[in-house]
């Protein structure tokens, strides 16, 4: 996948998250964007969502760019797969019924084909169990991994992940991890801010440091994680595995 | 030991058949009561017996007028709410002002300017004319307790429905009036009793109602007790369902957070 970001920038008031970024960003499956908080990992994340609109600058993902019109916004947004922090599912439906709504509402399914799908998705993430509960009566790491099995079983064109474990506790983490890694294993694209920084070092193609409104350093996790070139990515990483 | 008859605390919950048990037998006492002033204060039941088809009329026609208003008005407060939070500003001003405006004046000046209004443009027949100042009425007590339910939903139920690709519309549909509706269930039902008793005041334009049959059976009979007593009973049992049927759906629409 091809990223190119140019000019880039979003302010909330006065404050430029994003200020003129221009960088390209290829890799082949995965990227992780980290950082520390307010950087704005999540505010990049959101725009390549389609849920935000940058105020200056353009991207584009595999030379097509984003679209900016509502509607078609609308349309890209249903084309991927995004799954955010917590709140995900929809509380009042059922896990099973949280997967149907895309597909019958926004892609248009027939029933037995979207019932199908469903089907599919439960049985792979071994969540079948849990089709006919509503969020309040599954776990954290359960109701992420329905939040991914609904993203999944819209076929997109690649995954979205905003801090999806850090409402988690370790064990469920693990959990929610083992289906990414697994969803990478099948040669899926995904995107994804993190703070585990284990994880974006073994699974990631690519990692992006943001901080200070851009890209501080972007390149394979390897040479990321052991010899960090920027100061601040070398101050941050010393920080946070020390322990 | 006794206070266990009196408590229901999580503590130490109190058996059903105790909780029904002082609703029936309150509700046995309150009757007796009432049993015994009517027996002292009223006699002259025959002439009300006689008069029963008047009341009867009236209980249907404020049915009638109850029900026709209790749609026409969820029609106009979802409207009114959803105006309310338009991003169109005169759309946005139009609502608030008459929101604020019905709320803030009584019913009765309501429906007597209305009627006048209606009258002015011809505008002659009296159920339309009821059912239509009473669906506005309760239509603006209405539009906030749905905007509150609307707005009471939270803004990462509404990032997941933009993420999955939910139109505007679908979202409304499929995210924000099911959570709404469960939050909003008790003071929805209560304001639709309100309504019911509210159309009580239709009689001062000559509808005949309800209210009027009992005011006309008094005329006739000076007998006043015995004229608005069934009145109460008569609007106990229409409002009086619409408790239990909340109760019904808000265990209906009962999902933990």
């Amino acid at each position: 996948m091809n990223i190119e970001l140019r000019g880039l920038t979003k302010r909330f008031g006065a404050n430029a998250v994003l200020a003129d970024v221009t960088r390209t960003l290829s890799f082949a499956h995965t990227l992780a964007l980290i950082g520390p908080s307010g950087g704005g990992k999540s505010t990049l994340l959101r725009i390549l969502a389609g849920l935000l609109t940058p105020d200056a600058g353009s991207v584009e993902v595999d030379s097509r760019p984003l679209p900016t019109a509502e509607e078609e916004r609308r349309r890209y947004r249903a084309g991927i797969g995004i799954v955010f922090q917590a709140y995900n599912l929809f509380p009042h439906l059922t896990a099973r019924e949280n997967i149907l709504l895309p597909l019958i509402q926004v892609h248009r399914l027939a029933p037995d084909e979207a019932d199908a799908r469903t089907a599919e998705v439960l049985t792979r993430f071994q969540l079948s169990a849990h089709a006919d509960k509503h969020p309040a009566a599954l776990s954290g790491g359960q109701r992420q991994r329905i939040a991914i099995a609904r993203a999944v079983a819209t076929h997109p064109r690649f995954l979205l992940f905003d801090e999806p474990t850090s409402a988690l506790d370790p064990e469920m983490t693990a959990e929610v991890l083992d289906l990414l890694a697994e969803l990478r294993a099948e040669g899926r694209t995904l995107i994804l801010v993190t703070h585990e920084m284990g994880f974006a070092r073994h699974t990631a193609d690519l990692v992006a440091f943001v901080g200070q409104g851009t890209l501080l350093e972007v390149a394979p996790p390897e040479a990321l994680f052991t010899v960090p070139s920027h100061p601040d990515v070398r101050r941050f990483l010393g920080r946070i595995l020390r322990h | 030991m006794l206070a266990a008859l009196f408590l229901d605390h999580p503590g130490r919950p109190a058996p059903a058949w105790l909780r029904v048990a002082w609703l029936v037998g309150l509700t046995a006492a309150l009757a007796a009561v009432c049993w015994l002033a009517l027996a002292a204060f009223t006699s002259n039941w025959d002439a009300i017996w006689e008069r029963r088809s008047i009341f009867w009329r009236g209980w249907g026609l404020t049915i009638g007028i109850s029900l026709a208003a209790l749609v026409l008005s969820t029609a106009l407060g979802v409207l009114l709410s959803l105006a309310r939070r338009s991003r169109i500003l005169p759309l946005r001003s139009i609502a608030i002002l008459y929101v604020e405006l019905v709320r803030g004046s009584p019913l009765l000046v309501q429906i007597l300017f209305l009627w006048s209004v209606f009258g002015l443009v011809h505008f002659n027949d009296r159920i339309l004319a009821g059912i239509l100042i009473l669906s506005g009425f309760s239509a603006a007590y209405l539009a906030e307790i749905i905007r509150g339910g609307i707005e009471g939903v939270g803004e990462s139920q509404l990032e997941s429905a933009r993420a999955i690709g939910l139109t505007t519309p679908q979202t409304y549909r499929f995210v924000i009036f099911p959570q709404a509706m469960r939050n909003i269930l008790p003071a929805l039902t209560g304001q639709f009793a309100s309504l019911i008793k509210d159309s009580s005041l239709l009689s001062i334009i000559g509808i005949e109602e309800f209210t009027l049959a009992a005011q006309q059976v008094n005329s006739a009979t000076y007998s006043t007790l015995e004229s608005y007593v069934p009145l109460a009973l008569g609007y106990l049992l229409l409002t009086l369902p619409i408790s239990g049927l909340a109760r019904l759906l808000e265990r209906r629409f009962h999902y933990e957070h």
